[in-house]
């Protein structure tokens, strides 16, 4: 019998309560003092198909999802081929028992539950079948019952008490089943001591950095997987008196943006690489025009619509030189919730310091999945607005050749600080002006920008021992399934370091080749075709690294993967 | 108080000898400064063109952005600080053929900013090809055997998707221009203003002389009724006026529910209330 460490996943056709159910189970768990890490598979349909939803449950901090599940809850038979592969032997299927003989698996439990007539003998809808399976297998893992109860509560807070006392009904039906049918699982859950915890996704986390940095402006045009950061600020817009907008295509968005921007506002704008894609040529007007403004590219799998529901991380050399021309930009990538919420809030400073786009670098995987963290802290990074002059003198000229590069700017409105924003190649003034000198003069003067931006920036951080047998190199979400693999390999007697990268563009040349220099072994993981990260780390040190783990499949790296790439790199 | 001289730049014009741009930047500071406007609370958004060319001219804030986009440009300023006068210029190019989604969705939200629309019929700046505003037939070096496609009817467009303002003038007329303009800044919505204008060097059909003799003021027309300004865009003639100018229609800004004036500092946004629906 192990104790809270566990796998479910939850399958079922679209629009049959998969995430919904799965919520509970994760909320239920993390209110009970458990950490927990869900993710979420799904097609590009509304109806039918099969989606999962897949917590993993541990004491402390779950880092990644991993490949070999314990129990699976099935809502329909139409899922089951698709999704039983991955339970290990000896692992437990809940299911409807007219769905029983559709398991073809002998090596597992099945669980066959009459939901039709537990719930009609309670009086209540077919519908509320989720619930009865949740609530057996709370009870299979011997939780309290009061916890999922207490999560039913919160989760249907907004209805009517017949919902809430009907799905509690519900569930208490399926955890009863267990005592009366003397049911039992090799895994059981329990509750902990330990501090309260949200329940958040990366793209939450980013919404709520931008609300922590003082967004004035969000607009977006509907595009999985980013998606939800718009649906977030779109409801806190009102009560937290900002605008949030969805835009007429992502050229508009882009556009609009860098009005709000250039007006004073913090703006931001999120999307995926297609309406990134179409955002290409605003991105170089804020560059020359050297308008501050925040780009989200929530990655999912390229090119063209791809694989749009899945993970990828192939927009990464696109992302990094996104807009025709010369101009600074800052890339960045966080690797979990925490990072996400940091580092957008540092993506708005870095835009407003250096006057130019930044954009926070995010994928699927991480922009859809669930983390229990510590609740974030409002303003946990100071806001720096940089150079903007209240108070011009007459004659102030906006892109004055100054020495750092970072001329000043006034907003609209500023008595005195009259320019020209301008996308033709300008004086100081702003007027357009084609001259060699002037030209040269201002091409140099935004190429200085970012001299400073390498010690304001995250830099790249080791995880593990100084002196392990291998270095993995990685950015991203990568970040959890690396480190989980570490400890797997630790077990098996491996060390194994990680250099998590966090700044794409510019790149901490100097650092990572120091590591590179230090490690016996070296191996990038990514998620792409091409081996972008690794031409990256190439090019920006002048070294290469001894092999490379890429997975394009539209899936996620499991540390099981990145554990037999090590022991055969070390072979 | 701003003057016509306040509004002048040092820069030097690069227009032809008598393009009609030149009446349009003298009408358009005469109007700001007829409005009381102080010089640094207006925003003009220039797209690209020979229209474009404008944010040089013009000694007030200017966005001069990328061709066919300073719609969205102007929207996103305008609802970053409501107090600024903010102002499209563009041509017929930059609206009605890589901007026209922007242009309709303009519209549609009905942001508070005046679009003039320069209209010479053609792309001037990359030398005359045709434009979705030339009429059929129209020889340019793109279509020399003639254009194929019949001309965008851009009022017509903006009467039928609720647009709140619409006008047109033309280049030459000084008084109208200006008349146009003010009453186009004063209306609260979007209002759209489009100026019909000679090309001297390329547009040798709808020419300064042509203009001249076609274009019909409008007399006796209620601005409120929007099927009989509607049957005056439809018209083969070219009338001049407003068209529309109805306000029973609120503005996006009077719509939203948030009002950001955006400033220099930034506070962060209190957030622990938004994780409560999170444990």
């Amino acid at each position: 019998m192990e104790q809270n460490v566990l796998n479910l996943r939850i399958a079922g056709p679209a629009g049959t309560g998969v995430k919904a159910t799965g919520m509970i189970f994760s909320r239920a768990c993390m209110r009970g003092g458990l950490h927990v890490f869900s993710f979420t598979d799904y097609p590009s349909l509304i109806r039918g198909g099969c989606n999962t939803f897949q917590i993993r449950v541990e004491e402390k901090p779950v880092l990644s999802s991993i490949y070999s599940i314990d129990a699976l809850i099935v809502l329909t038979p139409s899922v089951i081929d698709e999704t039983i592969a991955e339970l290990r032997p000896g692992g437990v299927v809940i299911c409807d028992e007219k769905d029983v003989p559709a398991i073809k698996r002998t090596d597992v439990t099945i669980i066959g539950v009459p939901t039709a007539t537990l719930l009609k003998e309670a009086g209540l809808s077919l519908i509320m079948k989720n619930q009865v399976f949740l609530g057996l297998f709370m009870g299979l893992t011997t939780y309290p019952f009061d916890l999922l109860e207490d999560t039913i509560r919160y989760t249907f807070a907004k209805k009517e008490d017949d919902v809430i006392v009907g799905n509690i009904m519900a569930a208490q039906k399926g955890y009863d089943f267990v005592k009366q049918h003397n049911l039992s699982f090799d895994r059981s859950l329990s509750p902990i001591e330990g501090p309260a915890k949200i329940l958040v996704s990366g793209n939450e986390a980013v919404a709520l950095g931008a609300l922590s940095a003082g967004i004035g402006l969000y607009v977006a045009y509907p595009m999985t997987p980013s998606t939800a950061i718009l649906h977030f600020l779109a409801k806190a817009a009102t009560q937290k008196n900002i605008v949030v907008k969805q835009g007429e295509d992502e050229i508009g968005v882009a556009n609009l943006a860098i009005g709000a921007a250039h007006a004073g506002a913090r703006a931001m704008c999120g999307t995926s690489g297609g309406g990134f894609a179409l955002m290409q040529e605003a991105v170089s007007l804020a560059g020359i025009t050297e308008t501050p403004v925040v780009f989200v590219e929530v990655m999912r799998g390229a090119p063209a619509t791809g694989v749009p529901t899945w993970t990828e991380q192939a927009d990464l050399r696109f992302v990094m030189h996104a807009g025709h021309g010369d101009f600074p930009k800052v890339v960045l990538a966080p690797g979990d919730v925490d990072e996400a919420y940091e580092f957008i809030q540092i993506a708005f400073n870095a835009a407003d310091k250096y006057q130019c786009p930044a954009v926070l670098l995010s994928d699927k995987y991480l922009g859809e999945s669930y983390f229990s963290v510590q609740p974030f802290t409002t303003g946990s990074i100071p806001i720096d607005r940089g150079k903007i002059e209240t108070s011009p003198a007459e004659g102030f000229e906006r892109y004055a050749v100054v020495p750092d590069g970072i001329s000043p700017r006034s907003l609209p409105g500023t008595k005195n600080g009259i320019f020209v924003a301008n996308s033709d190649e300008h004086t100081p003034k702003g007027y357009s002006e084609e001259s060699i000198e002037n030209r040269n003069a201002q091409v140099e003067k935004r190429g200085r920008k970012l001299a400073g931006a390498l010690d304001y920036l995250p830099k790249p951080e080791l995880f593990g021992e100084e002196n392990a047998a291998i270095t993995i190199i990685s950015f991203g979400s990568n970040k959890g399934a690396i480190l989980q693999a570490i400890a797997f390999l630790k077990k098996d007697g491996i060390t194994a370091n990680f250099l998590h990268v966090k700044t794409l563009v510019p790149f901490h040349a100097d650092l990572v080749k120091e590591r590179l220099m230090k490690a016996k072994k070296t191996l990038v993981v990514e998620q792409n075709h091409d081996g972008q990260f690794r031409s990256v780390i190439r090019e920006n040190t002048l070294r290469d690294v001894d092999d490379v783990l890429l997975k394009y499949s539209g899936r996620q790296i499991y540390p099981e993967e990145i554990l037999a790439k090590v022991k055969e790199v070390l072979q | 108080m701003t003057t016509v001289q306040d509004l002048k730049t040092p820069a030097t014009n690069t227009w032809c000898p008598g393009c009609g741009n030149f009446g349009i930047l003298v009408a358009l500071q005469q109007a700001i400064v007829e409005m009381g406007w102080e010089q640094h609370e207006v925003l003009i958004v220039a797209g690209i063109g020979c229209s474009g060319h404008i944010c040089n001219y013009v000694n007030t804030y200017v966005f001069e952005g990328l061709h066919g986009r300073p719609v969205p440009v102007a929207i996103g300023a305008k609802l970053a600080n409501p107090n600024l006068h903010v102002i499209v210029m563009a041509g017929d190019g930059d609206t009605y053929g890589e901007g026209l989604n922007h242009f309709i969705n303009g519209i549609r939200g009905n942001h508070d900013v005046t679009m003039i629309v320069h209209n010479n019929g053609l792309y001037a700046l990359t030398t005359g090809q045709s434009s979705p505003a030339s009429d059929k037939g129209f020889k340019s070096p793109s279509t020399p055997a003639g254009l194929i496609e019949p001309a965008l009817n851009p009022l017509a467009l903006a009467l039928t998707q609720n647009g709140s303002f619409v006008a047109r003038t033309a280049a030459f007329d000084m008084k109208q221009q200006k008349e146009v303009f003010m009453q186009a800044f004063k209306h609260k919505g979007f209002s759209f203003v489009e100026v019909m204008q000679h090309c001297v060097t390329f547009n040798h059909v709808k020419s300064l002389a042509f203009l001249r003799e076609h274009v019909k003021p409008i007399t006796g027309h209620d601005v409120k009724n929007r099927a009989a300004a509607l049957q005056l865009a439809l018209s083969h003639e070219l009338y001049t006026g407003v068209f529309l100018d109805d306000e029973r229609r609120k503005s996006y800004s009077e719509e939203i529910g948030s009002l950001v004036v955006a400033g220099p500092t930034s506070e962060p946004i209190q957030i622990s209330d938004l994780m409560d629906s999170m444990k």
